[in-house]
């Protein structure tokens, strides 16, 4: 038409469909904010065990990013390591390793993380299982010795106060005041003991409502009740609620772990069940299981059971 | 990075300005039939276009002047005065020339006499609609019911258009209900406002919405209103329609006019005033990449030529900057949960999308896809940026469509067997 002279010949509109708004929110600025969730925990690690947990963190960090890109190139599917998810895997694995950990133990467990726990399935979203759990699982079976907290970590003075409870006693683990718990003074995987640290990491999520608090709040309400009801049986016998909390991998699990966007579900009521089964599941591990933290087996266990879960929601609008 | 806000509430104080003079203007046609050719003199408010579907208004003329163009989205009329002395048109048939002059008296005979003579008969009802949808209203909203709502709460954020009308136009408002009552004959009738607004209508009681989106869609509005889900029994009409209805009512002549929130400022306009004149009237340009939007930036149009005009039931109108906002992608859903959390229809989005995304649509209708506002908040706050309310139409869409060919095939294979 004669009209097209009116148009000014460098305004092409984007056309799109609605919403034309959106949040900010991407998936690179979610595992970043994540990843910076992780800092505290991680400057605390380093603070603890020097120079080792830096080379595993570094080591586990990139062995993540180049075994997904060669994952992603052998799918025949664009490479999309700068969305920062294999960084994040790669951190979370190396919290859950001994500081002292071998170069090959963080590589081979590394590139079980992605491989087998994230890409066999298809990539970001697809995982059925956490992917830095799945890694620490096959390490845990398969190189028990290395994985074993107190065998591999023997140039340190520190405790670890789950494996005093579980062979020792009570008596022995009650030498921990929770304020040596709370700051990290304890010994156990690498990041995963640095407790202030996370709680700092979690509420920073929290606030900026990346993660919803639904599992962290009904994970430690299921394990600290759960622990209460074994301490009531024989408080002779049974560490305190407090204990559990702030040992082992409990922490890091409730905000880091069982939240992974692809393997909890989605529903809130679902959400608040996955979190009680996962914390009640790690005492139950850690009381009759033969390794002394439970969390990472725990939260593979709820993973499972995400899909029934899912199924729990409620009716749509206007549905009798 | 802009950072949108959902508040609902305007606190417009000022009366509705001017909308510009535009040399041209195209009233937006779609699936209407016209016999118009170029060169026909219209009157003001004269019939441009018929629409066949009966709940769909037809469309006039806003200006007195010449058809320019007429193409199958739109016909332009260009402004002129035309002189007292009815010139014959050429070739097309006698009915444009004989019926474009009286035809503004005409239609107001016509329309008053539909007025005057609504009964409580169905039949009447019927008439009104013909004459309401001759006149331009779009009718196929106004059905019976035993509620009617009018929704007086600003359809989306940016937009103060309703709250503007509530303010300045109450006697036609009212008229039009009057009108509206005599088709849907409602037993309770409501007006649905923003907390904290003064507005009223002489027969219908004031109801109080939360003036934060999505609270402004039709299905939350019946919820607030009737505190039931279901919208069986309940007609919806929006303050911008009935204003429509009100004004012809008044008057007796169609739709030719719309009121649109730009940049804050509500606008009386011409339907049909191009987009790139308003945008300069009121102070604003759309750059190469950016988005125009015709309604609210949460469920509107985008636009794919400033030369389109604006249509009657346009509300609003905003410009989107490119990279006001992170693109659109095809990632793989992360089941992060924020859609389902913020879904005002408790649905999970991202399952319906996914099931999209695999021409899963049957499952996407177990998982509640009728059950969708369409309201656009699973798109705004989908962390992988998913295209989440275009998967959700494609798959009502494609339902549709898989559904439609079977009630035509039936007889078919009756006949056949």
């Amino acid at each position: 038409m004669a009209n097209e002279e009116a148009t000014t010949p460098a305004s092409i509109l984007t056309v799109a469909g609605a919403p034309h708004w959106h949040c900010g929110r991407t998936v690179s600025g979610y595992m970043i904010h994540t990843i910076l969730a992780l800092m505290p925990a991680a400057v605390m690690a380093v603070g603890y065990y020097g120079i080792d947990a830096l080379r595993v963190m570094a080591l586990s960090c990139s062995t993540a990013v180049v075994v997904e890109m060669l994952c992603l190139r052998a799918m025949d599917r664009e490479v999309t390591v700068d969305d920062y998810s294999a960084v994040l895997t790669g951190l979370l694995f190396a919290f859950l390793l001994p500081a002292s950990a071998p170069w090959w133990l963080v590589v081979i467990g590394s590139a079980v993380s992605i491989a087998l726990g994230k890409m066999l399935f298809g990539g970001l979203g697809g995982n059925p299982l956490c992917a830095p759990l799945v890694g620490w699982a096959v390490c845990r079976i398969s190189w028990v010795n290395h994985m074993d907290i107190d065998a591999s970590m023997l140039n340190t003075e520190m405790i670890n106060p789950l494996t005093q409870l579980k062979y020792f006693g009570l008596a022995a683990a009650s030498q921990f005041s929770y304020s040596d718990l709370f700051f990290g003074n304890q010994l156990g995987a690498l990041g995963s003991v640095q407790i202030v640290g996370l709680l700092v990491g979690g509420a920073y999520l929290l606030a900026r409502r990346q993660v919803s608090y639904q599992i962290p709040a009904a994970f430690i309400a299921g394990l600290l009740v759960t622990a209460l009801i074994y301490y009531w049986i024989d408080s002779a016998v049974y560490a305190p609620p407090l204990f559990h909390l702030l040992t082992g991998s409990v922490i890091l699990g409730a905000f880091f772990l069982a939240t992974d966007t692809a393997t909890s579900p989605v529903g809130s009521t679902a959400m608040i069940i996955f979190g009680l089964l996962a914390g009640a599941l790690v005492i139950i591990v850690r009381v009759y299981g033969a390794y002394p933290d439970g969390v990472p087996f725990a939260i593979l266990l709820a993973n499972l059971l995400m899909p029934l879960l899912d199924r729990i929601r409620p009716k749509p609008f206007g549905a009798r | 990075m802009m950072k949108p806000s959902f508040d609902l509430t305007s606190g417009v104080s000022g009366t509705v300005q001017d909308g510009p003079a535009p040399a041209e203007v195209r009233v937006p046609l779609s699936g209407h039939s016209t016999k118009l050719k170029k060169k026909a003199e219209v009157a003001l408010g004269a019939k441009l276009a018929e629409h066949p579907d009966p709940g769909v208004g037809d469309a006039h003329s806003p200006v007195e002047g010449v058809v320019t163009g007429v193409e199958p989205g739109y016909i332009a009329v260009e402004p002129r005065s035309l002189s007292p002395e009815p010139e014959p048109a050429e070739n097309s048939g006698g009915e444009e020339a004989e019926g474009e002059k009286p035809k503004k008296a005409a239609k107001k005979k016509v329309e008053k006499v539909p007025a005057e003579n609504i009964d409580i008969t169905n039949l009447a009802g019927d008439e009104l609609l013909a004459a309401l949808k001759s006149l331009g209203v779009d009718t196929g909203g106004f059905s019976r019911a035993a509620t009617l709502i009018i929704n007086g709460v600003n359809p989306e954020p940016g937009v103060s258009a309703a709250e503007q009308i509530l303010k300045d136009n109450r006697e036609t408002l009212e008229k039009g209900l009057e009108a509206l009552q005599k088709i849907v004959s409602a037993s309770t009738t409501a007006l649905a406002v923003a907390e904290g607004s003064g507005a009223s209508l002489s027969g219908a009681s004031t109801a109080y919405v939360k003036p934060v989106y999505p609270n402004s869609v039709d299905p939350l509005v019946i919820k607030a209103v009737t505190g039931r889900e279901t919208q069986d029994g309940v007609t919806v009409v929006s303050v911008h329609d009935l204003y429509a209805v009100g004004k012809v009512a008044e008057t007796g002549s169609p739709v030719t006019e719309t009121i649109i929130t730009v940049g804050g400022i509500n606008y009386l306009l011409k339907v049909g005033t191009p987009v790139a004149d308003l945008l300069k009237h009121a102070g604003l340009s759309a750059q190469a990449g950016d988005r125009v939007v015709l309604g609210g930036p949460m469920r509107g149009e985008a636009i794919y030529s400033t030369d389109q005009g604006v249509g009657k039931r346009d509300f609003g109108l905003c410009v989107i900057p490119k990279d006001a906002f992170p693109p659109v992608t095809d990632t793989a859903c992360l089941n992060c949960g924020q859609c389902v959390q913020y879904c005002p229809a408790r649905l999970m989005p991202n399952m319906l999308g996914r099931f999209a995304e695999f021409k899963m649509f049957a499952k996407a209708r177990e998982y509640g896809l009728d059950a969708c506002f369409e309201c656009g908040m699973c798109g705004y706050y989908c962390t992988a940026r998913r295209p989440l309310l275009q998967y959700i139409r494609l798959a009502k869409s494609e339902l549709a469509a898989m559904e439609a060919p079977e009630e035509t095939e039936a007889p078919e294979e009756e006949a056949a067997a």
